[in-house]
Parts: C-alpha cells; sequence; structure tokens
C-alpha cells in the first residue's frame, strides 16, 4: 500500500525526480574526471572518459522514469496523443465519426436518462419495493381501485403479509388560508398512511388518533409547496387555521418537500372512517407495506383467505372480484415500461449502426495506414502495441463524439420535460446525473472498444513486409468483406426501426382520422366544485348553476352552453358492474357506461341526436328521464323504438328513455363506444362537483372564453374559483401526446438510422471504387465496355443492401409484434408499410451506390495506371 | 557503458542491490562514493556501471529501503546523499543469510572435503 503511494508520488514528481537526476549524474561525471585527473590524465581526456564511461544518460533516466511510475499508463497518453495528432490529421474522417457519435451515444444517453428516471430508479420513500398497491380486477381491467368494505375489514384485520395498510381517496378543495383562493388536489388518508409510506412531516406532526375519528377536531397537512405558496415557508403556520371548501382546519404538519403522493398533491385530510352498516358499496385506493420475507403473491393470498373467512361481514359485490397485488412503482410506471424499452431497443439498433459506420470508416483508413503500421512494426513495435495503439485511439474517437453529445442529452432532456408527454415529462429527476453520466462513460468505453476492436485485430495480424514493398494499393478484394458484413447488418437493423416508425406513424394517423361521434373542437370546458356548507342545499346549488349558466349563454360568442355537463361519457366509464338490472336478460352482464348529464349538452358536443329529444330543463316532477346511445338502443330495445321505453338501473331509479343519441367514442382509448345511459339531471337536485361545457359560435377561439368564463363565475360568487379550464382540443392532443412522442421519438430514430446506414452504404461503394481504380482503368484501356463497370460496381455495391433488406424485413416480421400494444387499427405485419419501407430503402440504397460507381465509370485509363 | 577489462567482473544479477546495501549500512553516501567504495573494497574487481547503479538506487528508494537528501560534499558540491532505511536494514540481513548459504552451497560443490 505505502509502495503505491511512493509509486504515485514518485509520478507525480516524476519531471523533478528527473531534474535531480540529470543534476547528480552530471555531478557524478565531474567526480569522476577529477578522480582520473588525479591519476594523472590530462583534464579534456579526463572529461571525455569519464564521459563515455557514465554512458548514455538519457538511457538511465529512461530507466528511472520506468522505474518511478506507470509505464503502461505513461505509453497509453503517448498513445493518445499520437492518435489525436493522427485524427487531426483526417479531420473529414474524424468530423464524419464524431458526428455520427455525438448522435449516437447522446441519443442513446438521453433515454436512458428518461428511462432511468422512469423505470430504474425507486420511488423516493423508504424500502420503496416493499410498498404495493392492491385492486381489484373487474371485466378482466384493472380497476386500480379496492372495494372499500374489504379493504376496511383488511384495516381491522391482522393480516400476516403486511406491517400496515392504509386507504386513500384523492380529493379538491378551494382553498383559502392567506392571499388568493385557488382549488388545489390534496387526498384524504387513513390511519397508516404515513407509516406505509414511511414519511414524517417536515414540520409538526401527522394526524392523532382522535382527529381521524368521525366529529374529531379538524386537521390538515400542506405540501411544502402550498406551505411556501401561501405563507412563504413560514415557521408559524403550525397551529394556523386554513379554510378548505368554506369550512376551517388546523394545520398540524408540512410534509417535506417534493412529498405529493400520490401526484402532486398539497393538502393531506384524514379519511373518516365510514360505517360499515351504511351499506354503501364504494371504491378508495388502497396501499399496503409488506413485511419483510412476505411477497405481493403472499400478501393477495392473505386478503383471498380474509374474505373467505369473512363472507358474512362482506357484501355480495365484494365477494366476486380478482385481487391483484403489485409494487407501487409498477402501478405508477408500469404502463410506460413497454414503450420506453420499445424505444430503448430502436435507440440501440441505432447505436449499433453508428457502431458499424465508424468501423467501416476505421477499417477503411485502416487499409490506408497499413505502410505506417509496418513501418512500425519493422521497426521493432510489438504487435499488442499496434493493437493497443489503434483501440486507443477508437476510444479516443468514441470520447471526442461523447463530449458534444453531453450538451444534446442535456437539451434534449430539458426540451423533453418541457414538451414530452404530460404523464412522463412531469416525473421529477428527469435530468443528466451521475447515473447517466456513468452510463455515458460506460457506452462510449463500450463503443469505442467495439468499433475499434476489428480494424485494431486486422491491423496487429498484418505482415510487415507486403505493404512496405509496396504492393498495398492492388487489388483488394478478400479485405473488403467484413466491411460488407457491417453495411449488411446496418441495412438490416435500419429496415426493423424505420418499420416500426412507420407502423407507429400511421397509427397516429389513424387515431387522429378517427370519427369520434361528436364535433367538439369550438368547446372550452371547465369545473368548479361548490363548498358544501355554503351549498348545502340543493336549492342554493341549482340557484348557483342557473345564474352562471344565465350569464354564460348571454355572451355574444357563445353558441351552447350546459351546466352542469359531464364529460365522463365521453373520457371514461367505468364498466356496470354485473348482475344489475338494465331491462336486459339477466344473464346479459356486458358493462354499460351512466353519465348524468343538464340541458344542451348534446348539443354543446355535438353529438347528432337521432331521435327523440336530448334531455332539457327536466321538469321538477322527477320523473326520471334519459337519453341513450345507438348501442344502449339496440341491446336493451332490439327491434323495436327505444322512445318512452323504461330503463330499470337499479340503485339509480327507473327512467323513460326520452332521446337516442349517435355512439360516441371514449376521448383516451378510441375504444369501441359501450352502450350508454345518460340520465338527464333532475332539477330539485345539482351536484357539488359540477363541469360547465360551452361550445363559441363559428369560428371563434374557444380558449379565448376563458376570462369571461371567470367573470361569469365570479360575478355570481365572488369567493368561487374554477379549475381545469381547458379545450376539448387540447384534451384530445393531450390524450395523444404520449402516442405522438413515441411515433416522434421512433421517427426521429428510424430517420437516423436510415442516413447511418445510407452514409455507410455509399462509404463502402466509394472506397471499393477507390481500391479498384486502377484495376478499372485496366479493363477500360482492355477495351472493357463503360457501361459493364458501372454494372459491376453497382452489383458489388448493392449486393449487401439486397441482403441487409431482405434479413432486415425478416426480422422485423419477427419483432414488429412487440409493438402490438402502441399499434392503432394498424396490423404488426402492415404490408403497406413493409412495401414502403422497402421501396424507399432500395431507391434510396441505388443512388447511393450510383454516385461513387459513376466515378468508377469515368475513371481515365491514363490516369489510373499512372496513379501507382 | 563502461569497458569492461578482464581483470573486472561483471555483477550476478540481483547482487548489485546488496552490495549497495551494505555500502549503505556503512554510513551515509552519494551515489559516486558508493561506486568508488565497491570498487576499492573489491581491489578494483567489481566495476558498478553508473547505467546500472542510478535506476538501482531509483528502485531501492521506490521500494523504501533507502533514503536520499541533499547536501553538501567535502568540497562544498551539492550532492544526493542516500542513507539505509530500517526496512532497508532489515533487506541487508535477509540478503547476506541468503547469500552465505549460497556461497556455502556452491563452496561445497566447487572444493568437496
Amino acid at each position: 500500500m505505502t509502495r503505491i503511494l511512493r509509486h504515485l508520488t514518485a509520478w507525480l514528481r516524476r519531471g523533478r525526480l528527473d531534474d535531480e537526476l540529470r543534476d547528480e549524474m552530471a555531478q557524478h561525471v565531474v567526480w569522476k574526471a577529477e578522480g582520473l585527473m588525479a591519476e594523472g590524465v590530462p583534464e579534456i581526456e579526463a572529461r571525455r572518459r569519464a564521459a563515455v564511461e557514465v554512458g548514455n544518460l538519457t538511457r538511465v533516466r529512461e530507466e528511472s522514469r520506468a522505474i518511478w511510475g506507470f509505464p503502461s499508463v505513461d505509453s497509453l497518453i503517448q498513445d493518445a496523443r499520437y492518435g489525436w495528432r493522427q485524427l487531426r490529421r483526417t479531420p473529414v474522417f474524424t468530423l464524419a465519426t464524431v458526428t455520427t457519435l455525438t448522435l449516437t451515444i447522446g441519443a442513446t444517453s438521453a433515454l436512458f436518462a428518461i428511462a432511468n428516471a422512469v423505470l430504474l430508479r425507486p420511488l423516493p420513500y423508504p424500502r420503496s419495493d416493499r410498498i404495493v398497491s392492491i385492486s381489484i380486477v373487474q371485466q378482466g381491467t384493472d380497476t386500480r381501485l379496492m372495494d372499500e368494505p374489504t379493504a376496511r375489514l383488511a384495516l381491522e384485520s391482522a393480516l400476516p403479509s403486511f406491517e400496515s395498510l392504509a386507504l386513500y381517496n384523492t380529493t379538491g378543495a378551494n382553498f383559502s388560508g392567506a392571499g388568493q383562493p385557488e382549488v388545489v388536489a390534496g387526498v384524504r388518508v387513513s390511519l397508516r398512511f404515513f407509516e406505509v409510506m414511511r414519511v414524517q412531516p417536515a414540520l409538526g406532526r401527522v394526524f392523532a388518533p382522535d382527529e381521524m375519528q368521525a366529529g374529531g377536531p379538524p386537521a390538515v397537512l400542506l405540501s411544502d409547496s402550498l406551505w411556501a405558496r401561501a405563507f412563504g415557508r413560514s415557521p408559524d403556520v403550525l397551529n394556523r387555521e386554513v379554510t378548505l371548501d368554506d369550512r376551517s382546519y388546523r394545520v398540524v404538519g408540512v410534509m417535506p418537500p417534493g412529498f405529493g403522493f400520490p401526484a402532486r398533491r398539497d393538502f393531506w385530510l384524514p379519511l373518516v372512517p365510514r360505517s360499515m352498516a351504511s351499506g354503501g358499496f364504494f371504491y378508495v385506493s388502497f396501499v399496503g407495506r409488506l413485511r419483510d420475507g412476505a411477497s405481493s403473491a403472499t400478501g393477495r393470498d392473505d386478503l383471498v383467505s380474509l374474505r373467505r373467512s369473512r363472507v358474512s361481514a362482506l357484501p355480495a359485490r365484494a365477494r366476486e372480484s380478482n385481487l391483484r397485488v403489485m409494487t407501487l412503482h409498477q402501478r405508477l410506471y408500469g404502463d410506460f415500461r413497454a414503450p420506453l424499452a420499445l424505444l430503448f431497443g430502436a435507440v440501440m439498433c441505432v447505436l449499433l449502426i453508428g457502431c458499424a459506420n465508424v468501423a467501416n470508416l476505421l477499417l477503411a483508413r485502416a487499409a490506408v495506414r497499413r505502410q505506417e503500421l509496418a513501418l512500425r512494426m519493422a521497426l521493432g513495435a510489438s504487435h499488442v502495441r499496434l493493437v493497443r495503439q489503434l483501440l486507443v485511439e477508437s476510444v479516443l474517437l468514441a470520447f471526442l463524439g461523447a463530449v458534444p453529445g453531453l450538451a444534446l442529452v442535456r437539451y434534449s432532456l430539458r426540451a423533453f420535460v418541457r414538451f414530452g408527454p404530460v404523464e412522463l415529462a412531469r416525473i421529477p429527476g428527469i435530468a443528466l446525473d451521475t447515473h447517466v453520466l456513468l452510463f455515458m462513460v460506460g457506452v462510449t468505453l463500450g463503443v469505442g472498444l467495439f468499433f475499434g476492436v476489428a480494424p485494431a485485430v486486422s491491423a496487429g495480424r498484418a505482415d510487415p513486409q507486403e505493404p512496405l514493398k509496396g504492393a498495398g494499393r492492388s487489388s483488394d478484394g478478400g479485405r473488403s468483406r467484413p466491411r460488407r458484413i457491417l453495411v449488411t447488418l446496418e441495412v438490416a437493423a435500419a429496415v426493423v426501426v424505420m418499420i416500426g416508425a412507420a407502423l407507429l406513424a400511421k397509427s397516429l394517423v389513424r387515431f387522429h382520422a378517427v370519427d369520434r361521434g361528436f364535433h367538439a373542437d369550438s368547446v372550452i370546458t371547465a369545473s368548479l366544485t361548490l363548498p358544501r356548507p355554503r351549498y348545502a342545499e340543493a336549492a342554493a346549488r341549482r340557484a348557483f348553476f342557473d345564474a352562471v349558466i344565465e350569464r354564460i349563454r348571454a355572451l355574444p360568442a357563445v353558441e351552447s352552453a350546459a351546466v352542469p355537463s359531464s364529460l365522463s361519457h365521453l373520457v371514461m366509464t367505468m364498466p356496470w358492474p354485473p348482475g344489475a338490472k338494465t331491462g336486459l336478460p339477466s344473464s346479459e352482464s356486458s358493462p354499460i357506461g351512466i353519465a348524468e348529464v343538464g340541458s344542451a349538452n348534446f348539443r354543446t358536443f355535438g353529438i347528432p341526436i337521432h331521435s327523440g329529444r336530448e334531455c332539457g330543463d327536466e321538469g321538477a316532477t322527477g320523473a326520471g328521464s334519459a337519453v341513450i346511445n345507438d348501442r344502449m338502443a339496440r341491446r336493451a330495445f332490439p327491434g323495436r323504438s327505444a322512445l318512452g321505453q323504461q330503463l330499470n338501473l337499479a340503485a339509480e331509479g327507473t327512467f323513460t328513455v326520452v332521446g337516442v343519441a349517435a355512439d360516441v367514442r371514449q376521448l383516451l382509448s378510441n375504444d369501441v363506444p359501450l352502450p350508454m345511459v345518460f340520465i338527464c339531471a333532475d332539477r330539485r337536485d345539482a351536484p357539488t362537483h359540477a363541469l360547465i361545457a360551452v361550445r363559441v359560435r363559428g369560428d371563434t377561439d374557444p380558449a379565448a372564453l376563458a376570462p369571461a368564463l371567470r367573470e361569469a363565475v365570479v360575478a355570481v360568487d365572488p369567493s368561487q374559483p374554477i379549475a381545469n379550464v381547458t379545450t376539448v382540443r387540447q384534451m384530445l392532443d393531450d390524450s395523444v401526446s404520449s402516442r405522438r412522442f413515441d411515433t416522434l421519438l421512433f421517427g426521429s430514430f428510424g430517420a437516423l438510422a436510415f442516413a447511418l446506414a445510407i452514409f455507410g452504404l455509399y462509404g463502402v461503394t466509394a472506397y471499393l471504387v477507390a481500391q479498384r481504380t486502377r484495376e478499372f482503368g485496366l479493363r477500360i484501356a482492355l477495351g472493357a465496355d463503360r457501361a459493364t463497370v458501372l454494372r459491376l460496381v453497382l452489383r458489388q455495391g448493392l449486393a449487401p443492401a439486397a441482403s441487409g433488406l431482405l434479413l432486415g424485413l425478416l426480422a422485423s416480421v419477427a419483432l414488429t409484434r412487440l409493438l402490438r400494444t402502441l399499434l392503432y387499427e394498424v396490423d404488426v405485419l402492415d404490408a403497406g408499410v413493409f412495401a414502403a419501407v422497402a421501396v424507399t430503402l432500395a431507391l434510396v440504397s441505388v443512388l447511393a451506390a450510383a454516385v461513387p460507381a459513376r466515378r468508377a465509370m469515368r475513371v481515365d485509363p491514363a490516369v489510373a495506371l499512372r496513379c501507382e | 557503458m563502461g569497458r569492461k577489462g578482464s581483470d573486472k567482473q561483471n555483477l550476478l544479477p540481483g547482487t548489485l542491490d546488496m552490495l549497495v546495501l551494505k555500502t549503505l549500512s556503512i554510513g551515509v553516501m552519494h551515489g559516486y562514493g558508493i561506486a568508488q567504495h565497491i570498487r576499492s573494497v573489491s581491489g578494483g574487481v567489481l566495476q558498478v556501471e553508473e547505467g546500472s547503479l542510478y535506476p538501482a538506487l531509483q528502485r531501492l528508494q521506490i521500494q523504501g529501503l533507502i533514503d536520499s537528501e541533499w547536501g553538501h560534499s567535502a568540497n562544498n558540491r551539492r550532492a544526493r546523499y542516500y542513507r539505509l532505511t530500517r526496512a532497508g536494514r532489515r533487506a541487508l540481513g535477509d540478503a547476506e543469510s541468503s547469500f552465505d548459504h549460497l556461497i556455502a552451497a556452491i563452496g561445497r560443490v566447487m572444493r568437496p572435503a
């Protein structure tokens, strides 16, 4: 250990040590000469003999240098310097490779940064791998929620697999405490929620047991960002009263920065237990922390046997559903796994193509450098040293490419966070951090060695005599084989990525082009929540909505408005639980969607009414009426008119069908429409949470109406904020943002792969022509047809492209099925896409090979023969 | 590269380090002094080449067997003086005993009793 230290200090001080050694030996020579003079040798002769006897000073210094330091490191640095000089001597080559490497290493690392933040990094809670999310699966779809009776039962029981369990419900409120009132998102959490998360408030405490009881003192926890917004991080926020929906709560704590579970939540309230006897059947979010040694599977077994042993305590519906237990990470980010993995595969293909290109360029250069290498070998350089020299050069090249790649990663990540798909870009920690840097260094090293090995090994094997004898430039057929294989692989990889990109692009076009059945381009929506205490009475709510809608309808730009309306039939439909009495044959258990809508809803969203009428201002009779869609009409009343029929929806009541509306696709999934029942909102009641939908006239920009909407609401109730003001067009855009992102990224990778492969093909053909210039000259001099030469070059140049294309098509047939989940109404083996990619690639390949081939055809025999 | 006369012996490999250590066990000395000492004590038989001596001194320093510092010679010239360290003393002891074994063994072979 101390010896290594001594080595290191000696190595670091080697310049000084060298000087000292020189001085010391100079003194030695002086003494030696003096000794000889004392023996009677004349001074000049004595000096000469002393110098000769001491010998070659430089050699002593070199030997000592090897002793002081790390000779391998020194010679590595030497190799790097030499390599740098070599690279500077061929700027075009260097620029081409460095650009290729910058793009490929940069793209790979940027994608890694995203994948790292989303898939690899653990959630920011202690031992987060032990946190699981528990949900029920209905009709094959994961609801992401748990039925409340089972969840409550589990909280009260001791389940061996779980350390703690908690349920929560997301909520929202109009917050006012200090400054501007705003709509904030929050969560109601059960007693042991913070134990499951293992997160403690940064300030204050979590809820006390009495605060978790119905009728207990109202308490709230704030997020760090709400604390900063509303209180400027003042520590005396504790025990202050804040107002949420007109009710006042005492602040008992502030959570640490960055904690906003489940997603950017700003406050936490106690989830006061609901009595089991109330008979309601609700859904909640359910999380738990597994004990050491327990797994998701044992956790699920515990819950299943709990249900079985307590059958009598559970409503019938809770016994039927399937349970699913998965890690919280999987629940939150599992959906991104497949697309990111596919994108990563695509970018790895691009990286491989880039490497193959650089290897090709290096092989071409190695052929040019054979004389230099042979000379060095003849002068005594060992094979190992030469191979190492070449590897050092290629790694150096790789790092030259990686440095601008850093900037590329930085800027593309910044762009991603701003413009990327909302669900992904919001994930914290997408940045150029140490993990990404380490990954980049690893990839760069790996890439440098990978593309350097083939040229280096082939150079190390070379026979020094042959090139020195000048035989280097003549026919060189055998040597271009590895280059042709590389081009074949490049083209194949490019075909795979291009086909993937084209399939996604076609899906995106299809997705946009689909007829959703409604025309809502000129619709703007906003949501608002009426605080309970002030609007406890339905009449008060009704009065509020009537006043607001009257003001909005009076605006000149407004064509129609619906308040309260519902987007839920557009956005998502919960499957109707099986066994409900829908008027269908009792065996029928397919899901149907239910939504409550106010007057003018269909007109506002541009949904055609096929027969009957839409919901109007239903009278105070309360005799429920409803509009159903075509599918529902065909299902429930096959072969007869649905108008005037009675529809029995179990708990919801019985309704008279007053109209049949067109089928409408859901906004997010674009799935085939469900059978739908739109219950006309009862005039005697009004929801506390409502959506305002407004259709503007002609080609007015709906987004411009936002301030007027706010004014209309504030004019009725000055303390009432509105939230989520957005146009339907914007919602549609957001809903495809992740699809668009996948397509855009895959598309850029496809374009890059295509460009690199064509570049590689061109390079190989050009090299072939350059190598054989003399031969072509000779052929032409001997009377060969120039067209024959052209055909020869084209055939040789295009052979690897053709085999690559074939290989790529075959590989795509095997690989595109991985894309299936990302495609929309496009077959994984879409013939049009395959053909388009094949034709494009074939045409451009011919062009790429034709340029050098033309050069070969025009070879002047006189020049060619003289060029030796 | 010193001349090699018939009366001057080249050193056995590995013995130079031992000779340097032994010489330094007498006292602090500079490089020239070490060479001179070995030559005169061996009656001019052992010629220490400077080309080997100075690398050997560097090596012994790195190994921590000797230490050096700059000083002034009797005639006031700047020179680097070498001195044995504790580790060097121990190494010299080891080298001496194995050398004795070796010499005794060679002696038994060369002059059987």
